[in-house]
């Protein structure tokens, strides 16, 4: 018996999904998140899986999906850290690239966030290189010695190492990075090389800052996972999402847990993506809603959209991603007035824990989950009962610190929430689409995570969109899509060489050096050579230009990199470029080689869609109740009783019209008024209003 | 009081708002007038989100496209779409509408496939200042109609004239400024006429660059159009024309409704200066404007503003254009609100004829960057006397500097940096440290600069002290230490090296930023104002500051624990900390803290300095221009205006 497990840990619940590699069966499970400490929901998980029948012996692989490293750049809380830079470049971070973000004149207003790392913690050595990389000025060690001597007598226990031109020549930040080791054993340090070994010194620093600051949370949080994986007779393989929607190794995202800002929301687009695939639905806009954000990401023809670099944040960062934009509007995300009092929500979320009032783990403060539960919206248990929430509570805190305040009912002040939270996902579902020029009413909704199907109507009602699909599970929907994916390895060298001056030796042993080192990555993951798949890339530019595009090698079976193939691939580069960009420099500038890499995919056997089934024939099987539901139509609002279905026992193909609760094990429905849904044979529910979108998507 | 308005019709005082206009009454405008009527809110919106994502998108064409370093890192581009009738849609759209190619050429010899480029300053009714900046424009034909034109213009590093990088600044006409290029067809129908283009090219000292850019102007043109010809496939022709006019009445119903109210009525005057024209180096120039405002608009005249100039500071414009330049400074009362040409329904500049700011051809206009930065000073004096001390103090945020010569393999090479400065404190808050007007600008990384140009950057970072004192402190501007390693000319284009940007009710000026070649050294040498060309030597460092923002509020009610925190992060020194903010702080033995403050000698220090001291004034200008006021060679309305007192001393 082997299983494997994707685990993907959200701020309110940890998610479970196993499947059977042998048999195919799939099991799935709920517990609660423990922000303070992820690692321990993430073993709870593992028992809990004990208590299905799946003993840890039997478990070969563990996929997981974290949010650990988003949530420590959104909330600030990464660690506090030291930064060394090059004699003269003190106010790196001061200066940054001098741009004030926005429109003209938003000058007089910006206030510039806090940087990265404070200016008094960046301390400068002498030391220099010049573009080519040759020294122009030794490193003084001495003054090293006495920078990390200084910042050990302060306590801090992360460094990161930034000098100019080191991406042509790494050695003098390699040994920065061993004196201060010597000085400082228990530090974390990272340098720039190490991060991205690419030129501009202002956005390799900040990339090399945050990986610094994530480093001791990260590496502590992934040791005592593995520590526990490894107690089990079997050797589970672990495995990581990155940012880009591929899995990677723990020891890689110790060293770069920068590539695991994406993680978990990678995780959840990718299962959409598949998903749509497999159905008649293949534009979709995701919108996955957690406990403490929205992520919603636009997918056109089943493909999501990839970014080389993104905005975390206020920060620029420098890996691959899915093209993603992240709302602060989420099941925990607090309401709070202004001292206008004006009522806002979010991005300030309880989390799990305390989590919202309701939940009874010493919120104070509301939530959007307190105000669904006072309006009626959710039931009083959740996860079959494994929480159970207290509505009492939920009224007592949105009172106190929101309807009183504002002279309403508590109800007129929970709706108002619920209202202002459905607001800022909009706008969020408007930046993937109005302002990408898609309208969003060509597109479905697709709710997924815990709280995704509280808003999904809501959302589709402000933007006139005309159809939301709920699949079947969508609170496991990340932890599903960790098991969608494969193993990758990129491996690259940056060596800069002008097309009209080739070294085309040294090129044949650079690819040689990637491939073996992704094939033998993967080797020894396990994976057999016929299971392993390299893909080849160089990246060009025009000499003169600042950005590179990536362009695959095709290289035929057996054959060798030769010139030949290499003039092939820069005449692949001018028409990508002119697909692109609209214009190739064919014959008019030269090209430039900017780095050698190869991508090695491990491929894994995948979860197959069984057929869904339900016994059930009458809608009337799947009525568990009615809740009393706070409903405004036509302009009149009141508590009205409102069925609530479970979700399993709804007949397939048998309309139904909202209002309606659907209830399932790992998260809620909300149809409003004049939505009408049916469960299809693949158990999606597809909920339309005024027969769906006009364009029959 | 209602602004009287007939005055400005009078043409031998007042130049008209706009140079040309072209009202439409075509066939097509009744139905197109009742459409709009008809357009939902989220169509609009939709389509508004097009258009600025069309723009955004093809900026990023350019960005990536363009070959010169000024466009490429420093953004100086824009790209807009226009009506038919030539007004500016969507948010970036100060500058390059299509006024002239419509001024040129009769709408039926205007045709699918054609790409208009010009760079003439006074052939292009006002729309582009200087010779550098290249626009492109392409007509959209949608349901056999022009619906409008979708154009961008940007810096090109070289066009020709006098001087390396088309930036003389001492020019005398702007025959001298670089080659001149009217609206002309580069591509007819769809077929480039090379031979306009070998011309061109061949008046550029760097023609790869110039064609490289011109190319990534008509990329991004082209990629605008396709994304409005697909809005009108996805809705139809009518709709987003009428929606193209509800965004405009949008932004002048917002100007009206949100703005505008917020400003007193009445009128408020306002005046700063340029040190020099680069050609009667003794004699500052003067802008002068008045603020009248009433229930329905707001007008800034500038009459009082000096005469055009013998140098190249000139910036010919009509007061359309200038309108939309201002119009970013006051959308801070309207958070959010997008600058369109429904903004100048609301809000008009009025121009006398023959001003620094209304010059005539052939006068020369290099370097009319000075006059666009000291009339946004102007105009904030103004402001602050209409808001009673509740404005942003001035900021001087964009200054150029290059370094000419020849590499050892022979090749010449420009390096040219367009550097930013302190931004004014704000009534609220500090200003920001080093940042360009220009949202979007970036400075070069020192690790380009070196792979590119025979040069090491050896330090880039703050000017310590720069910032203008006051409860918030102005930001501070550059220090960059620059090594040249062959022989060459170092030109700088600096705006404030005497006259600082001045602090606002109470707060004190900055400082301004100066140059020096080999400075700590015997050879010191110091240089104010611009140059054209000062020689330098391989091995000359060559030090670069950039002016501090003017202070906002009495320094003495800065909180003393945001003192210390500058003190302890060097970018203000102990001794400002006691003479400007009357902090007084002693070192401690923590190596997290270093200072803390003498709260007893503090108080002492700060009673001491406030007895002594002359008022605080209103607009604070600093020594120089104090100086020059005294000496009675230059005057304002404002030098003895006291700064208001609030009881509340925290707003």
């Amino acid at each position: 018996m082997s299983w494997r497990i994707g685990i993907d840990i959200g701020g309110t619940f940890t998610d479970v999904v196993a499947f059977n590699e042998e048999t195919g069966s799939r099991k799935a499970l709920k517990v609660r998140s423990t922000p303070k400490n992820p690692s321990e929901s993430f073993l709870n998980g593992i028992e809990s899986l004990g208590d299905m029948g799946i003993d840890s012996s039997n478990i070969s692989m563990v996929m997981h999906g974290t949010t650990v490293a988003t949530n420590a750049i959104l909330e600030s809380k990464y660690s506090e850290m030291g930064l060394i830079v090059t004699d003269g470049y003190r106010e790196m971070l001061e200066c940054a690239r001098q741009t004030v973000p926005g429109d003209f004149g938003d000058i007089v207003t910006w206030i510039k966030p806090p940087r990265v790392v404070p200016l008094d913690l960046v301390r400068e050595i002498p030391g220099r290189l010049d573009y080519k990389g040759e020294e122009i000025r030794p490193l003084d060690e001495e003054a090293v010695r006495k920078v990390a001597r200084e910042f050990k007598q302060m306590g801090i226990e992360a460094i990161a190492v930034s000098l100019i031109n080191s991406y042509r020549n790494p050695s003098q930040e390699e040994r920065v990075r061993e004196i201060v080791k010597e000085e400082h054993p228990t530090c974390y340090v990272s340098i720039s090389t190490d991060v991205i070994r690419e030129y501009r010194e202002y956005e390799r620093t900040v990339s090399t800052c945050l990986n610094t600051g994530l480093m001791p949370s990260l590496s502590s949080y992934v040791e005592k996972l593995t520590d526990q994986l490894e107690n089990t007779r079997n050797k589970t393989r672990f495995y990581i999402m990155q940012s880009s929607g591929g899995l990677t190794d723990s020891e890689t995202i110790k060293r770069q847990p920068i590539s695991a800002v994406l993680s978990g929301p990678a995780a959840g687009v990718v299962s959409a993506a598949a998903l749509a695939k497999s159905s008649k639905y293949s534009n979709l806009i995701t919108l996955d809603m957690g406990g403490t954000s929205t992520d919603i990401c636009l997918i056109e023809n089943g493909e999501p959209k990839m970014l080389t670099e993104g905005q975390i944040d206020v920060y620029n960062i420098k890996t691959p991603m899915v093209d993603m934009t992240t709302v602060g509007a989420g099941g925990g995300s607090i309401a709070w007035l202004t001292a206008g009092n004006s009522l806002k929500v979010g991005p300030e979320s309880a989390g799990s824990d305390p989590g919202p009032a309701c939940y009874g783990f010493g919120g104070v403060q509301p939530t959007i989950t307190d105000a669904h539960l006072v309006l009626g919206r959710i039931p009083t248990s959740l996860a079959d009962g494994n929480v159970m929430l207290n509505p009492e509570a939920a009224r007592k805190v949105i009172a106190e610190n929101i309807a009183i305040p504002l002279n309403l009912s508590v109800e007129e002040a929970a709706e108002g929430i619920i209202q202002i939270g459905t607001e800022n996902i909009a706008r969020g579902i408007n930046l993937v689409s109005i302002s990408r020029g898609q309208d969003p009413r060509m597109y479905a909704l697709y709710p997924f995570g815990g709280a995704g199907g509280l808003h999904a109507c809501r959302s589709a009602d402000v933007l006139k969109i005309k159809r939301v699909i709920v699949p079947l599970l969508p609170g496991l929907t990340s932890a599903e899509g960790l098991l969608l994916t494969d193993i990758r390895a990129d491996e690259v060298i940056t060596d800069v060489q002008r097309e009209d001056n080739l070294d085309i030796e040294k090129l044949q042993s650079e690819f040689k050096i990637v491939s073996e080192k992704s094939k033998k990555y993967l080797n020894n993951e396990g994976f057999a050579n016929e299971n392993v798949k390299i893909q080849l890339f160089m990246d060009f530019r025009y000499w003169g230009q600042a950005f590179e595009l990536r362009v695959p090698v095709d290289l035929p079976a057996n054959a060798q990199i030769s010139e030949e193939i290499i003039r092939d691939t820069i005449k692949k580069f001018h028409s990508s470029h002119l697909e692109r960009y609209g214009y190739s420099y064919e014959n008019k500038e030269l090209v430039e080689v900017v780095n050698i890499g190869a991508t090695g995919i491990g491929l894994l056997n995948r979860l197959q869609q069984n057929n869904y089934n339900t016994s059930s024939r009458n809608l009337e099987d799947a009525l568990v109740g009615k809740n009393n539901m706070y409903v405004t139509t036509k302009g009149k609002s009141g508590y009205y009783p409102v069925p609530v279905y479970d979700r399993y026992k709804i007949p397939i193909n048998q309309p139904f019209k909202g209002p309606a609760i659907i209830k399932q094990f790992d998260s809620t429905f909300v149809m409003e008024p004049e939505w009408t849904a049916y469960v299809d044979s693949l158990g999606y529910i597809i909920c339309e209003k005024d027969g769906g979108n006009e364009d029959g998507n | 009081m209602a602004i009287d308005m007939n005055k400005y019709e009078d043409r031998e005082h007042y130049d008209p708002f706009r140079f040309r206009e072209w009202p439409r009454n075509d066939e097509h405008w009744q139905r197109i007038q009742e459409r709009k009527k008809q357009l939902d809110t989220l169509t609009v919106d939709i389509i508004e989100g097009a258009l600025e994502w069309a723009i955004d998108e093809g900026e990023a064409v350019v960005e990536r496209m363009a070959r010169g370093s000024i466009i490429r890192e420093q953004h100086d581009y824009r790209a807009s779409f226009n009506t038919v009738d030539c007004n500016s849609v969507t948010h970036v759209s100060w500058a390059a509408t299509a006024d002239p190619i419509r001024n040129c050429y009769e709408l039926e010899d205007i045709r699918p496939g054609d790409v208009f480029i010009y760079n003439d300053v006074y052939a292009s009714l006002g729309t582009i200042g200087h010779l550098p900046d290249y626009c492109a424009v392409i007509p959209v034909f949608s349901d056999g109609r022009i619906i409008g034109f979708s154009q961008i213009f940007g810096h090109c590093t070289d066009v020709g004239g006098r001087v390396v990088g088309s930036w003389p600044l001492s020019s005398t006409s702007i025959f001298e400024d670089g080659t001149m290029c009217p609206p002309i067809k580069l591509y007819d129908q769809g077929k480039l006429n090379e031979e306009a283009y070998r011309i061109i090219l061949r008046n550029s000292r760097f023609p790869d660059e110039l064609r490289g850019d011109i190319d990534a102007f008509i990329s991004c043109a082209r990629l605008i159009e396709r994304q409005v010809l697909e809005l009108c496939e996805r809705y139809d022709t009518d709709t987003v024309e009428a929606a193209f006019y509800e965004i405009m009445d949008r932004c002048e119903k917002t100007v009206l409704e949100k703005a505008l109210p917020q400003i007193p009525d009445g009128e408020f005057v306002g005046e700063d200066f340029i040190e020099n024209d680069g050609v009667d180096r003794d004699k500052p120039v003067k802008i002068k404007l008045t603020i009248r405002k009433d229930s329905e608009r707001m007008i800034v005249d500038f009459e009082g503003t000096d005469p055009q100039t013998k140098g190249p500071v000139n910036w010919p414009m009509d007061g359309r254009h200038f309108s939309k330049w201002l119009g970013a400074f006051i959308k801070g009362y309207a958070p959010g609100l997008v600058i369109n040409d429904g903004f100048t329904n609301a809000f008009k500049c009025m121009l006398p004829p023959k001003t620094v700011l209304s010059a005539r051809f052939p006068a020369p206009s290099s370097d009319r960057m000075t006059s666009m930065l000291i009339m946004i000073n102007a105009f904030t004096a103004a402001m602050a006397k209409a808001t009673k001390g509740n404005a942003v103090a001035a900021m001087q945020n964009i200054q150029l500097y290059a370094i000419f010569g020849e590499t050892d393999k022979g090749e010449p090479f420009l390096y040219r940096e367009i550097f930013g400065a302190g931004s004014g404190a704000r009534p609220y808050e500090d200003g920001t440290d080093m940042v360009d007007l220009v949202p979007n600008s970036r400075n070069l990384p020192a690790e380009f600069i070196e792979q590119r140009y025979p040069i090491i950057v050896e330090r880039v970072g703050a000017f310590i002290d720069s910032g203008g004192p006051g409860k918030y402190r102005g930001g501070l501007g550059y220090l960059k230490d620059i090594r040249t390693l062959v022989d060459g000319t170092f030109s700088p284009v600096a705006y404030r090296t005497e006259f600082a940007c001045f602090g606002v009710n109470g707060g004190k000026s900055g400082k301004p930023g100066v140059c020096w070649i080999n400075p700590g050294t015997p050879q010191e040498k110091k240089i104010i104002h611009s140059h054209e060309a000062v020689p330098v030597k391989a091995g000359d460092i060559i030090r670069i500051t950039t002016p501090g923002g003017g202070g906002w509020g009495d320094p003495l009610e800065r909180d003393p624990e945001r003192v210390r925190l500058d003190v302890q992060r060097c970018i203000v020194s102990i001794e400002s900390a006691k003479d400007d903010y009357g902090v007084v702080l002693q070192k401690v033995d923590n190596p997290r803290r270093v200072y803390e403050v003498n709260e007893s000698a503090t108080k002492q220090q700060r009673e001491e300095i406030s007895r002594n001291r002359e008022p605080l004034k209103l607009i604070d200008r600093g020594e120089r221009v104090n100086q020059l006021i005294k000496e009675g060679k230059i005057s304002v309305s404002d030098f003895d205006m006291p700064a208001y007192v609030y009881e509340n001393a925290s707003l």
